[in-house]
């Protein structure tokens, strides 16, 4: 009984320990443009050319996260100020929603563009995995499926 | 006519003879379900550990456990991989970060 106790101990403790070093080994360090070079298998200059893609839509990023807070925090003092919807309000939610619009335009036209560098065969996959952000950019969908990213 | 109902049903009272050690057999029902279920447990937690003293079924179950640990440690490295460059184009998700 105390033998089996200690062989328990013993399974559990090599599948954590192997699971933990499986993560470490395979968790990639480098920026996520290498990492999606890796995980397609792209060649130099496809992986040339989405590097590219990367490093232009990466301020335009910033930028679009820039102005949704700004548009959001605008929201949030009008809304705290007053009781009643005002037309101040309804202008201020149509902005912020417009940004939002634009936002998800913008990151569907860059993953349009990153797919175009890839061959065929591995369009359909990064299209697979990125489209559930451009869906719903705010909500779970951002935490990738397994099965989608595969 | 709906108060005198409710003053009859008020005063009624059932005349069921309740045996005489119906509460102690209640209670030695519950006691008898929660110990066979306990021991239950124990007797299959036993069969493990002395089904696991065997070699063979050791070396199998560490083996397994290995396997199992290395698809779900690359499993979730591959998906917080994923995840990591989809939060890097999408800018609702740096929100977060940044607020």
């Amino acid at each position: 009984m105390k033998r089996g106790a200690v062989i328990l101990l013993v399974v559990l403790c090599l599948g954590a320990g192997m699971g933990l070093l499986s993560y470490n080994l395979l968790r990639d360090r480098g920026s996520p443009a290498d990492w999606l070079r890796k995980e397609l298998s792209l060649n130099e200059e496809q992986s040339a050319r989405i590097m590219a893609l990367s490093a232009e839509y990466g301020p335009k990023c910033a930028e679009m996260c820039a102005r949704i807070m700004q548009t959001d925090s605008r929201l949030a003092g009008l809304i705290e100020s007053s009781r009643t919807v005002t037309k101040e309000i309804r202008e201020a939610l149509a902005e912020s929603d417009r940004v939002r619009t634009e936002c998800r335009s913008k990151m569907l036209e860059h993953f349009y563009e990153v797919a175009a560098a890839m061959p065929e065969e591995k369009r359909k996959k990064y299209l697979d995995m990125v489209f559930p952000v451009v869906l719903n950019p705010g909500g779970p969908s951002q935490w990738v499926r397994p099965h989608l990213a595969r | 006519m709906k108060d005198d109902l409710s003053k009859l049903l008020g005063s009624w009272q059932a005349e069921v003879p309740e045996p005489a050690d119906f509460t102690r057999n209640v209670w030695r029902r519950i006691e008898l379900a929660e110990s066979s279920r306990r021991s239950s447990f124990r007797s299959w937690y036993e069969n493990v550990l002395i089904l696991l003293s065997r070699p063979r079924i050791a070396v199998a179950m560490a083996i397994l456990a290995v396997f199992a640990g290395a698809l779900a440690g690359s499993g979730v490295a591959h998906s917080d991989n994923a995840t990591a460059y989809l939060r890097s184009v999408n800018p609702y998700a740096q929100l977060s970060g940044v607020r």
